[in-house]
């Protein structure tokens, strides 16, 4: 560490974020947070996050919302058009015209509107929301205005397809070297032939990166296969998992639960869930799947579990905030994650935590991971069911296989995953 | 000359607090009493004590020519002893001035007229008894949910002393056949129905502050025309929720001028007005009053489709109506309680996906979409299930 230190005197790293705890939806921002928490040892670090709120606070890393910038700061008529016409660097992939399209929508095109403050654009508390790509938009506009002309920082990392176009036209802009870091992939969101706007803002960072860093071998692979990007310019580094406080707790319903914790999404596998459930449940009727999220396949899984009369093996909790997940993981038995492309797969390692073996699929980060973990392929239903059924049914299976688990967890630290990123940046700081 | 037969019903919902999967086991109030007392309060300040108001200086003034008649459900009566006792007062003191009728109904609000017969009866019993107590007149009319009729009904209806119905008319229903008369049942000789006539209610309950409907303003005089342009009616029978004098129409309206002066108009034009039982008891069935699959009086669809008509609907409701035994042999009188008042329709019409099909939202639901308002009710679901149970 020591040595790093001197090594890098004089050096800064500019972050760019979407989520950054308070203000988080997924796993996107607890990463960030560990991340940065493990870097500030060894590199000064400038975050910026479209918001932040007073309980944004990492102590030793400069956290910088844009909701806080200057009312004076506009885009007005010009710049807004700019915006609107279509996003430069995305011009040389012709985009189609629908994906274009869909970029224009939103804030910057409200009649009546000829120039909106920054401030109050990333004022809006939905992390993403319908404007997204329109805040995406703004987000690199607002990047270069404020950070474009300073020379306080050495190198940027930009985290996840939302940061990408600012990291890039931060590159062209101060010529400074761009790291992009891959939490998860527009092909894991929409399958693998996806090819719209936000696949090619992650295409564009990816090819405008000096260096990728992904989650996973998994998401390396990935990357490496459905975005041509060479090999050796990427990287794998495993996201750390902080040590936090666990408990258990009795639960109040009589059955078993199994819990599901994530977007309700194609990715996450909803269908191979419901499938293997119901497998589960005609062998061993005394469970309850929980299922914790909201996502577009939501009403059709709900649907079928009436159009099943499965209803009282379900349980279907929408959004639930953190210290309700926890709760949850305080009770469940087994966690599940049957995810059809899973770049990481957070939860998988905080259900472990918590003392519950997961049974998750060869299609995720984590897999490689947790040697001990029960693994099968997404639609592998049978498989799935077979082994759920093994450990609800045989207790002391169960504790073992989590206790297991739970050995591997002190392995993963965010102090040597932030080493290994550490050494992405010495060859361009250096 | 035609009757004129005018009723009103009063409910409303109690509505259900956010529920979720760690109160599970723990926490047994599910309803939100909080914002059940506030609406409580707006519909009695707007429409329900200026409408009371209205009415007793009516019936002062024309005495045993004005006549009309109400029904309440269980649900609502027992937030108006807790919140808003006055508004009982009120209805006591228009009801001791005479020509005022009560109908008998469900206690809930609910659907056990088709998922559970004994609960059904043991409801029509209780709110028997509890409008005897309140307002010293015992029912000899019955009025189901929304008006819900089929023939499927008839027998316990009769067996249980009620064979004079208040019933909903629908185009498709009554064919070429006129809503106003009486008619009665093919299936039992005594059933006598009495069914709504949907449209010219409407013109005061839906299209009152229409602009664009052609008959707005509706004036008395109008509205007079309107009833002596039914041909060969000998009753017009118009059936409303009373909130629609001043909560849906507020008082900007005209609405309660409307009422005011409605009363004058049809006396000097001739018409009388009669209750229900008066109506019964004056004309003699006309046809039949065929009703092979239920019917009601929700507007757009006239039957059941938006409170039972999608699975997670079904789930909800089989799972409900499923408890009964327990609930009833444990004994617990909180526990019969909150089952019953969880079997309010309200609860379901917040789960119709018919809204967000059409890309509307549900204004009367709480709950941002169908499918939130059923994960909450089915956590508590199982909660109950738990409680019931143990």
């Amino acid at each position: 560490m020591k040595q790093s230190l001197q090594a890098f005197s004089g050096k800064k790293v500019l972050m760019l974020g979407w989520e950054f705890p308070p203000i988080q939806s997924g796993g996107l921002g607890v990463a960030c947070y560990g991340l940065a928490r493990a870097l500030r040892e060894i590199i000064p670090l400038r975050f910026v996050v479209p918001r932040t709120v007073d309980a944004s606070v990492l102590e030793g890393v400069e956290l910088v919302g844009l909701n806080h910038m200057a009312k004076s700061k506009r885009i007005t008529a010009p710049e807004l058009s700019r915006l609107e016409g279509a996003l430069p660097e995305l011009e040389y992939y012709q985009l189609s015209a629908v994906a274009c399209d869909s970029v224009r929508r939103g804030y910057l095109s409200q009649p009546g509107l000829d120039s909106i403050s920054f401030a109050e654009l990333f004022e809006d508390p939905e992390v993403y929301g319908p404007k997204l790509l329109q805040k995406v938009s703004a987000f690199a506009e607002a990047v270069v205005e404020e950070f474009g002309d300073q020379v306080d920082f050495d190198l940027i990392h930009a985290h996840d397809w939302l940061t990408y176009l600012a990291g890039v036209r931060l590159k062209k802009k101060t010529g400074k070297p761009l790291v992009v870091h891959v939490h998860a992939l527009e092909t894991d969101r929409a399958g693998r032939d996806v090819r719209n706007t936000m696949y090619y803002v992650e295409r564009l960072g990816l090819q405008m990166a000096d260096k990728v860093i992904a989650v996973s071998e998994y998401t390396r692979q990935m990357v490496h296969e459905h975005y041509g990007i060479r090999d050796d310019k990427i990287v794998a580094i495993h996201n750390g998992i902080d040590p936090q406080p666990v408990f258990r707790q009795e639960h109040h319903v009589p059955e078993k639960i199994v819990a599901f914790i994530g977007r309700l999404t194609h990715q996450k596998g909803p269908f191979y869930l419901l499938e293997t459930a119901e497998k589960v449940i005609r062998e061993f009727p005394n469970v309850r799947f929980v299922i914790a999220g909201t996502g577009d396949k939501m009403k059709e899984m709900i649907d079928w579990t009436a159009f099943k009369g499965l209803s009282r093996n379900f349980l279907f909790t929408g959004f639930i905030n953190r210290q309700k997940v926890e709760q949850l993981l305080a009770v469940a038995d087994v966690y599940f994650m049957p995810s059809v492309s899973e770049p990481f797969g957070l939860t998988a390692l905080e259900a472990a935590q918590f003392g519950i073996p997961c049974v998750i699929s060869k299609q995720s980060g984590v897999a490689e991971l947790l040697e001990h973990a029960i693994k099968a392929d997404y639609f592998d239903t049978d498989t799935f069911a077979r082994e759920i059924l093994r450990l609800l049914r045989d207790d002391e299976y169960r504790h073992q296989v989590a206790s297991r688990i739970g050995h591997q967890l002190e392995e993963m630290k965010w102090d040597d995953a932030a080493l290994r990123v550490v050494r992405v940046y010495r060859d361009f700081l250096i | 000359m035609p009757v004129i037969c005018l009723y009103f019903q009063l409910h409303q919902p109690e509505r259900l607090r956010h529920y979720d999967f760690i109160q599970i086991g723990n926490q047994h109030d599910y309803f939100d009493d909080e914002s059940n007392a506030f609406f409580l309060r707006q519909v009695v300040q707007n429409s329900y004590s200026p409408a009371l108001d209205l009415f007793i200086k009516l019936k002062k003034k024309y005495k045993g020519k004005f006549k009309l008649a109400f029904s309440a459900t269980g649900t609502v009566l027992n937030q108006l002893e807790r919140w808003e006792p006055a508004v009982l007062k009120k209805f006591k003191q228009l009801t001791d001035l005479g020509g005022v009728e009560w109908l008998n109904e469900t206690e809930t609000h609910g659907l056990s007229s088709i998922y559970h017969r004994t609960e059904f009866e043991s409801q029509i019993k209780a709110h028997e008894a509890r409008i005897v107590r309140l307002f010293g007149c015992k029912p000899t009319v019955f009025r189901n949910t929304e008006l819900l009729f089929s023939n499927d009904l008839v027998n316990d209806l009769a067996r249980w002393g009620y064979t004079r119905i208040l019933v909903p008319s629908t185009e498709k229903l009554l064919g070429q056949k006129s809503p106003n008369h009486v008619y009665k049942s093919p299936l039992h000789n005594r059933m006598l129905c009495l069914p709504k006539n949907s449209t010219l209610t409407a013109e005061i309950t839906r299209w009152f502050t229409e602009a664009s409907h052609p008959n707005y303003p509706l004036t008395t005089t109008k509205f007079l025309d309107l009833m002596k342009a039914e041909a060969g009616a000998e009753t017009i029978n118009l059936f409303m929720d009373l909130e629609r004098i001043g909560e849906h129409q507020d008082s900007k309206s005209g609405i309660f001028d409307f009422f005011e002066h409605f009363p004058e108009a049809a006396i000097k034009a001739g018409l009388e007005f009669l209750t229900p039982s008066e109506v019964f008891d004056t004309l003699t069935p006309v046809g039949k009053y065929d009703v092979p699959s239920p019917v009601t009086w929700s507007f757009p669809t006239y039957d059941l489709s938006y409170i039972n008509g999608s699975d997670i609907q079904q789930e909800a409701i089989t799972r409900l109506y499923d408890l009964a035994e327990w609930v009833y042999a444990k004994g617990d009188a909180q526990l019969l309680e909150d089952w019953r008042k969880l079997q309010s329709t309200d609860h379901f019409f917040y789960m119709t996906p018919r809204f967000e099909e059409k890309g509307e939202k549900n204004i009367f639901s709480p709950f941002p979409s169908a499918y939130d308002a059923y994960n909450n009710y089915m956590n508590i679901m199982v909660d109950m299930e738990l409680r019931a149970k143990r």
